[in-house]
C-alpha cells in the first residue's frame, strides 16, 4: 500500500509541484493551503508523512507543529520542514532554537527551497520508505 | 591705724574743732587775764582802805592817850592802850619812845623791850645811820604774817609838841622832834578771806561763762560749719567714688550752703560729663573691640600694647608680643614691613598681607597703618588696622578661576559663540566661530557690522531689544539655517540666539552656532549607508523571492515535463500557467528593484493631483473589476488650485499604484464581506496640503503587520509580492518632504494616507534641507524586520511592504 503524503504550502504551485512529483513516484498524496485545513487533514487522512511548510498565512507551520507535537495522536506522525526563508529570523536554525528552546522534538526532516527533486525524495524515503 | 585713732584724728583735724579749740583757748586766756585785774584791783582798793582805817585808828589812840601822857600817867595811859587792842581787828599796840623802848604794849610782856632800828617795822624810818627827824607816812605801812594770816602794820610818829616840853614835868626837850612812835598792828584776815571767796567765786563764774560761750559757739560751728564741711567733704568723697548722684542737703543760704549748692550742681555737670565720658568710652571701646577687623597698637619696637578680641581670636596676638609674630607667626619683621615708616616719620600707610591665623589657616587682610602721638607731637605708638579681605581675595580667586573655566568653556567649545556687549559691540568670538566662519577673532572683535555674524531674524531681534521695542521671544532656539562665511560658502548651521536682559535693559546678545556641515555630510552618508544597507536586504530579499519563482518555475518545468511525457493535457496546461506567472514575478520584481535602486533624480514639476489619482484608477479598473472590487473616486476639486503643487509625477504615480494594487490584493483575499471597494481621496490639509488617500475595506493588517508594514522585502502575499512596494512608496515621499502614514484593522481595512507638501513648503524644505526626514525615521525604520516578536515568524496575507 502506498504511502500517504500529506503536503502543506501556501503556494498553489509548490502543491501541484510536489504532489506531481510525489504520485510519479509512487505516493498517495492529499494537500492543504494553511496550518488550519493542514491540522484537519493531519486528523482525517492520517497521513504517513507531512510536508510542513514553515511561513505560511492563518497558521504558520511552527504553529502547527507544535500542536501536533503535543496531541497525544499525532505527536509520532513524522514531519519534514519545508522553507524558503534565507533571513535568520524566519529561518531553520531560529526554528530549531525555538523548538530547542521549548523542549518540543526535531522534525524529522529538513529541505529547503527551492526544492530539489531528488534531495526531496531522498528525504521522503528516509522517513518513511519507498 | 585703728578706727578709734583714725576717728579721733579725724576730729583732731578737721576745721570745727580747730576752730572751737582756738575760740575756746582765746577765752580761756581772756578769762585768765580779766580775773587777774579785777583781784589786783580789788586787793588794791581794800589795801587802801585798811590803810586809812588803821591811819584814823592810829590818830585815834594818840590823842586817847594825850591826856594820860600829859599828865604822865602812865597807868592811864597802859590801860586805854589795853582796851584799845582788845578790839577785834587790832592784832596789837605798841608805843615806842624815843630809844626804842616799848613804854605800852597790849601784850604787856612786850613792855620794856627795845626794837632793832633794823626791824621791818622800824626801817623805813631809820635808814642806815640816818638821823630820825621825821616820819615819811608812805613807807611807814608793811604787811608781815602773824600767827598765820597776815597783819597790816603802822608806824605813826608821836611829835613834840608845845605842851609837851612847855609842861611842868620837863619831860622832854624841845629839840626832840619826834617822842616816840605808834605801832598800831591790823589784821588782814578778813580782808584775805573776802579776797580769796572773791576769787573763788569770779573764777567760778568765769569758768561757767566761758564753758557756756565755748559750747554756743561750738555748737555753733558744729551746725553751721562743721556739719555742712562734713557733708561737703562726704559729697566730695561720694563723688571721688563715682556716686554722682549723691547729693549734698542744703539748709542754709550762707557761704556753705551757696557752696554746698554749686557742689551739687558741679557733681551733676561731673555726672553728666562723667556719663558722656562713660558712653563715649564705651563706644570707643565697642568701637575697638567690635568693629569687624583686627586693631593692634604697636610700640617703637613693634610689639603689641593693645589688641582687639578680633585679634585675640584669630591670631591669638597679646600684649607684648611681636606684630609680626602675631600677624605671621615669624620671628622676624616683615621685609616690606610698612609700620616702621608710621612710627618713624608718623605717615599713614597702607598694604595687603597674606597673614597666618592661630589654626594654621592662610588669612588675607589689608592693613593700614596711623600714628598715635602725645602732646608734644612725639609718635609713641603705631595703630595697625587690618581688614579681613579673605573673603573678597577668595571671591576674586573664584571669579578668576571661573572667569578663566567659562572662557575655556567659550573658547573650547565644540560650538560657535558670539556674543555683543552692550553697545552692540563684538566681543566675544570663539575658536569654534573662527573656524566655522572663517574670521579671525582679532579681526572682528569691536566690529558692529553683526549681519555678517547673526542670521536676519534674531538680528532684528537685536535691533528692537537694543532700541528698547518691545520682543516677543528674545531667544531663538535650534534654529536650522545657513550662514554666510567669511569666503562666501553658506554654511549650515543649527543656531540658538538669546539676548541678555539686566533688569529689562539690554546689556548684550549671544549667538550659538552649531557646526551642522559634518551633520549634514554624516546625513547623505547614511542616506547612502542606508540605501547600501537596504540593497544588502535586498540581495538577501532578492535571492529568496528568486528562489521562490525559481521554484516555481522548476516546478512548472517539472509538470510541463510530466505532462508531455504522460500526455496528461490538463497538467501540461498547469505546469505552462506555472512557468508564465514565474516570468510575470521575475518581471514586477526587477520594475520594483529598479524603482527603489535606481538613483534617478525626481522631476519636481506642476503637477494637478487629481489628474494624477484618476490616472492610477483607471489603470487598475479592470484588475479589479475582474475581483469584483469597486474603485471609487473622491476627488477634491480645489486641490492643486489655491497653492499650486509641485511633483514628480512618475514617482507619486508609482506610489498610488503600489497603495491601489495593495488595497486590490487585500480586498481579494478577504472573503469574510461579499463587497469589497477602494475609495481614492484627494484633499488639502489645513495648511493648503495636498493628501492622498486610498482606503480599502479588505482584510486589514493586525498589530504586528503594521509594526512590518514599511520593511523591506516584507510580504503577506507570499511568491506574489516583492515586499518592496511600500518600501518603495515611502521613498518616493521622503523625497517629497512628505510623510505617509495608514490606520489598519485586522478584519475591516486600511486606509494609507500620502501627504505632499504644496510648492511653497516643499521651495522651504528644498532651501533649508529640513531635518523632517530624520524626524520621520520611525516610520522607516527597517531595524524592525529583524527583532520583532519571533513568537509569531508568520504575518497574515494582504499586505505587502
Amino acid at each position: 500500500m502506498a504511502k500517504k503524503v500529506l503536503i502543506i504550502d501556501d503556494e498553489p504551485d509548490i502543491l501541484i509541484f510536489l504532489g506531481t512529483l510525489l504520485r510519479k513516484n509512487g505516493y498517495d498524496v492529499c494537500e492543504a493551503c494553511d496550518g488550519v485545513e493542514g491540522m484537519k487533514k493531519v486528523i482525517d487522512e492520517k497521513p504517513d508523512l507531512v510536508c510542513l511548510d514553515l511561513v505560511m498565512p492563518e497558521k504558520t507551520g511552527i504553529k502547527m507543529y507544535r500542536e501536533m507535537r503535543k496531541d497525544e495522536q499525532l505527536k509520532n506522525v513524522p514531519v519534514i520542514m519545508v522553507t524558503g526563508f534565507s533571513t535568520p529570523a524566519m529561518g531553520y536554525g531560529e526554528f530549531k532554537k525555538f523548538i530547542h528552546e521549548r523542549s518540543i522534538p526535531a522534525p524529522d526532516g529538513y529541505i529547503e527551497k527551492p526544492i530539489n527533486q531528488e534531495e526531496f525524495l531522498k528525504a521522503v524515503r528516509e522517513v518513511v520508505g519507498a | 591705724m585703728s578706727g578709734k585713732q583714725t576717728k579721733w584724728t579725724g576730729i583732731f583735724r578737721s576745721l570745727g574743732f580747730r576752730i572751737g579749740l582756738s575760740v575756746g583757748l582765746i577765752l580761756l586766756v581772756s578769762y585768765v587775764v580779766f580775773i587777774y585785774l579785777v583781784l589786783d584791783i580789788y586787793q588794791d582798793f581794800y589795801l587802801r582802805q585798811v590803810i586809812r582805817e588803821a591811819d584814823r585808828f592810829s590818830a585815834s589812840v594818840i590823842r586817847a592817850t594825850r591826856y594820860s601822857m600829859l599828865n604822865n600817867d602812865p597807868e592811864a595811859t597802859k590801860s586805854i592802850v589795853k582796851n584799845l587792842s582788845t578790839q577785834e581787828e587790832i592784832s596789837d599796840i605798841r608805843i615806842y619812845n624815843h630809844d626804842g623802848v616799848t613804854k605800852f604794849s597790849g601784850q604787856p610782856l612786850e613792855v620794856g623791850t627795845k626794837v632793832d632800828k633794823k626791824a621791818e617795822a622800824c626801817f623805813a624810818c631809820h635808814s642806815e645811820d640816818k638821823p630820825f627827824n621825821e616820819v615819811v607816812t608812805d613807807a611807814r605801812t608793811r604787811i608781815h604774817y602773824h600767827t598765820g594770816h597776815r597783819v597790816l602794820g603802822m608806824i605813826t610818829p608821836i611829835y613834840n609838841e608845845q605842851s609837851c616840853y612847855a609842861a611842868s614835868c620837863h619831860a622832854h626837850p624841845i629839840d626832840h622832834k619826834v617822842l616816840g612812835v605808834l605801832d598800831v598792828g591790823v589784821s588782814l584776815k578778813k580782808l584775805d578771806s573776802g579776797a580769796s571767796s572773791l576769787v573763788k567765786q569770779i573764777i567760778l563764774l568765769g569758768v561757767g561763762t566761758c564753758v557756756a560761750v565755748f559750747f554756743t559757739i561750738a555748737l555753733y560751728i558744729f551746725f553751721r560749719v562743721h556739719r555742712p564741711v562734713n557733708r561737703l567733704k562726704t559729697a566730695s568723697k561720694k563723688i571721688a567714688a563715682g556716686d554722682f548722684s549723691y547729693k549734698v542737703p542744703v539748709d542754709s543760704t550762707d557761704e556753705l550752703g551757696e557752696f554746698a549748692r554749686g557742689f551739687n550742681g558741679m557733681g551733676e555737670q561731673i555726672q553728666k560729663r562723667a556719663q558722656e565720658l562713660v558712653q563715649s568710652r564705651w563706644q570707643y571701646k565697642n568701637l575697638f573691640e567690635q568693629v569687624p577687623c583686627f586693631i593692634c597698637v604697636i610700640d617703637q619696637n613693634l610689639k603689641i600694647v593693645q589688641q582687639n578680641s578680633s585679634m585675640r581670636e584669630l591670631f591669638k596676638g597679646a600684649v607684648g608680643m611681636h606684630c609680626y609674630e602675631a600677624f605671621k607667626k615669624q620671628n622676624e619683621k616683615c621685609k616690606d614691613c610698612h609700620a616702621e615708616s608710621t612710627l618713624s616719620r608718623g605717615t599713614m600707610s597702607h598694604k595687603e598681607h597674606c597673614g597666618l591665623t592661630f589654626a594654621g589657616e592662610e588669612a588675607s587682610y589689608v592693613s593700614y597703618t596711623a600714628p598715635i602721638t602725645d602732646e608734644n607731637g612725639k609718635i609713641l605708638y603705631a595703630m595697625i588696622i587690618a581688614v579681613d579681605v579673605e573673603d573678597r581675595v577668595k571671591l576674586q580667586k573664584e571669579l578668576e578661576i571661573t572667569k578663566e573655566f567659562q572662557e575655556n568653556l567659550i573658547e573650547n567649545s565644540i560650538h560657535g559663540i558670539v556674543a555683543t556687549d552692550k553697545d552692540g559691540r563684538l566681543a566675544i568670538f570663539n575658536r569654534a566661530a573662527e573656524t566655522l566662519l572663517g574670521y579671525k577673532d582679532e579681526e572682528v572683535l569691536g566690529d558692529t557690522d553683526l549681519e555678517k555674524y547673526f542670521p536676519k531674524p534674531f538680528l532684528e531681534t537685536i535691533l528692537d531689544a537694543y532700541l528698547g521695542k518691545p520682543i516677543d521671544n528674545h531667544r531663538i532656539i535650534a534654529q536650522e539655517t545657513v550662514i554666510p562665511s567669511s569666503k562666501g560658502e553658506q554654511v549650515p548651521v543649527r543656531f540658538s540666539g538669546v539676548i541678555l536682559f539686566e533688569k529689562d535693559q539690554a546689556i548684550g546678545s549671544v549667538g550659538f552656532y552649531q557646526d551642522l556641515r559634518m551633520f549634514k555630510q554624516l546625513e547623505r552618508e547614511k542616506r547612502a549607508s542606508d540605501r547600501l544597507a537596504v540593497v544588502g536586504q535586498t540581495v538577501a530579499g532578492l535571492a529568496h523571492g528568486i528562489k521562490n519563482i525559481l521554484q516555481g518555475l522548476e516546478g512548472g518545468v517539472y509538470v510541463v515535463q510530466t505532462g508531455i511525457e504522460d500526455g496528461d493535457q490538463p497538467l501540461l496546461q498547469r505546469g505552462w500557467k506555472m512557468v508564465e506567472k514565474n516570468i510575470g514575478h521575475i518581471s514586477g520584481l526587477v520594475k520594483d528593484l529598479l524603482s527603489y535602486s535606481k538613483e534617478r533624480p525626481p522631476e519636481y514639476e506642476a503637477a494637478d493631483p487629481n489628474a494624477l489619482a484618476e490616472e492610477a484608477c483607471a489603470l487598475f479598473d479592470m484588475r479589479a473589476a475582474e475581483k469584483s472590487i469597486v474603485i471609487e473616486r473622491d476627488f477634491d476639486p480645489n486641490v492643486g488650485k489655491t497653492v499650486q503643487v509641485f511633483l514628480d509625477q512618475r514617482g507619486i504615480h508609482t506610489c498610488l499604484c503600489n497603495l491601489i494594487a495593495n488595497a486590490i490584493d487585500a480586498c481579494a483575499i478577504d472573503d469574510k464581506k461579499e463587497e469589497h471597494r477602494i475609495v481614492v481621496r484627494t484633499k488639502e490639509d489645513d495648511e493648503g496640503n495636498p493628501v492622498y488617500e486610498v482606503s480599502d475595506n479588505g482584510i486589514g493588517m493586525d498589530a504586528d503587520t503594521r509594526r512590518k508594514v514599511f520593511a523591506g522585502f516584507f510580504s503577506t502575499k507570499g511568491s506574489r509580492g516583492t515586499g518592496l512596494g511600500l518600501l518603495v512608496t515611502s521613498k518616493i515621499v521622503m523625497e517629497h518632504h512628505g510623510d505617509i502614514s495608514f490606520e489598519s484593522k485586522p478584519g475591516v481595512g486600511s486606509t494609507f494616507t500620502l501627504r505632499l507638501p504644496n510648492r511653497r513648503a516643499f521651495e522651504a524644505y528644498e532651501s533649508t534641507d529640513s531635518s523632517a526626514n530624520a524626524e520621520r525615521t520611525d516610520v522607516f525604520d527597517t531595524d524592525s524586520i529583524i527583532d520583532e516578536d519571533q513568537e509569531e515568524l508568520a504575518a497574515p496575507a494582504g499586505t505587502e511592504g
